[in-house]
């Protein structure tokens, strides 16, 4: 290469460019007359050429409604009525449980006279009443104006002890359920889409 | 050329959801990824699995694209870097050939081939061999340049790259692809 030759970028730059522009007659002309340039430029054409001549043609017909059936099955699923009722009972019947058993760390006074375990549970369930509304609150404005869940406790207790305990083993079982079956759903959704490894997508390309 | 980019509307409610406005995008832009996934690959298949997955991570990162800015170029990037790992994660895998086999990274059979005499043929053979043979980040910038026939400064903001960096990536590349024509001597 002489010293007056056009560096290879000065080339390609040409190449790229559009043509009849002042540098590209100059580069044109060198070429015509300097065999190495002329021959540097002719392989940087042919590679060009090649390049923008490529084409795959069109995608295959079924991949635009593969992508939408990819997406859908990674939507995540709307919370439905079920799961919502299955999450407050789990949480009431946690709650009373929890007083069943531990008596003396939940707070709440006992009737005069003593009081039964029963009336303990209905005094809990008043407490679990009010988180489960804020807990309801809390899931997106579903109940933009709850009424409150009042549970009353004073007055006759209408449960006897093995009562309320079957009352809670259904709660528990059908909360357990409907949670189990959504997660198992969840599951088959995630297992059916292809390549979920989780690769970088952002930053610079080195 | 440049690349397309969506109405706001559409990419608001995309964002936020609407299936909808999700298949429009997908509408958009499916055909331009699947040809770069492909330049990328040279394989039809895995560019058709490309092109899912790069719209999977779009679905799931949406909320990362900011509305202030372009998102022809954000969304590119993001099937460029898909693109370059599973690129990547292909190179590793290969076995050299020494046979000189056709191998399952090598170009696959549709290339076009009629109206071009054997000399052409066999040049366009070569340069796609050392295109096998680029770093997956440099073979990124050619193909990006002869996707659309895009502008150094728009491959720079698909990059996020000075476009400087850009062209001098390209020269070099391209460099690399003359020489090994030039080196046979097909061309000559």
């Amino acid at each position: 290469m002489k010293r007056d030759c056009p560096d290879s970028n000065a080339i390609q730059e040409y190449l790229d460019s559009a043509p009849g522009s002042l540098e590209a007659a100059d580069i044109e002309k060198h070429a015509a007359a300097c065999p190495e340039c002329g021959a540097r430029l002719e392989s940087l054409r042919a590679v060009h050429s090649v390049l923008g001549g490529i084409d795959p043609g069109p995608p295959p017909a079924e991949l635009r409604a593969a992508i939408l059936s990819a997406a859908a099955a990674a939507r995540p699923a709307a919370p439905s009525w079920a799961r919502i009722w299955a999450a407050a009972a789990l949480i009431a019947a946690s709650s009373v449980l929890f007083i069943l058993m531990f008596p003396g760390v939940s707070g709440i006074a006992e009737p005069a006279g003593g009081g039964s375990a029963v009336s303990r549970a209905f005094g809990l369930l008043e407490s679990a009443g009010d988180g489960i509304q804020s807990g309801l609150e809390s899931i997106g404005g579903l109940f933009p104006d709850p009424r409150r869940l009042d549970l009353d406790v004073a007055g006759a207790v209408p449960f006897d002890t093995g009562a309320l305990a079957a009352v809670l083993a259904v709660l528990l079982v059908v909360a357990s359920g409907v949670n189990v079956a959504a997660f198992r759903k969840t599951r088959s959704a995630a297992a059916s889409i292809r390549r979920s490894g989780d690769m970088p997508y952002e930053g610079d390309v080195k | 050329m440049s690349l397309p980019e969506p109405a706001k509307e559409v990419l608001e409610k995309a964002r936020d959801g609407d299936p909808g406005a999700f298949d429009s995008l997908v509408g958009t832009y499916y055909r331009l990824v699947f040809n770069f996934a492909w330049r990328m690959t040279f394989n039809r298949d895995d560019a058709a699995e490309i092109v899912q997955e790069v719209f999977l991570r779009l679905f799931r990162n949406f909320q990362k694209f900011n509305p202030e800015g372009r998102f022809g170029p954000w969304f590119m990037r993001l099937a460029v870097n898909v693109c370059i790992n599973e690129r990547r994660s292909r190179m590793r895998k290969a076995i050299p050939s020494l046979s000189g086999e056709e191998d399952a990274c090598g170009p696959d059979t549709n290339l076009p081939q009629a109206g071009e005499s054997l000399d052409r043929t066999e040049s366009r053979e070569i340069v796609l061999r050392a295109v096998e043979d680029l770093k997956p980040s440099y073979r990124a910038i050619v193909m990006l340049r002869y996707l659309k026939d895009l502008s150094y400064d728009e491959i720079a903001a698909i990059l996020g790259l000075p476009e400087g960096t850009v062209k001098n990536r390209l020269f070099r590349a391209r460099e690399v692809l003359r020489a090994k024509l030039e080196r046979i001597g097909i061309s000559r």
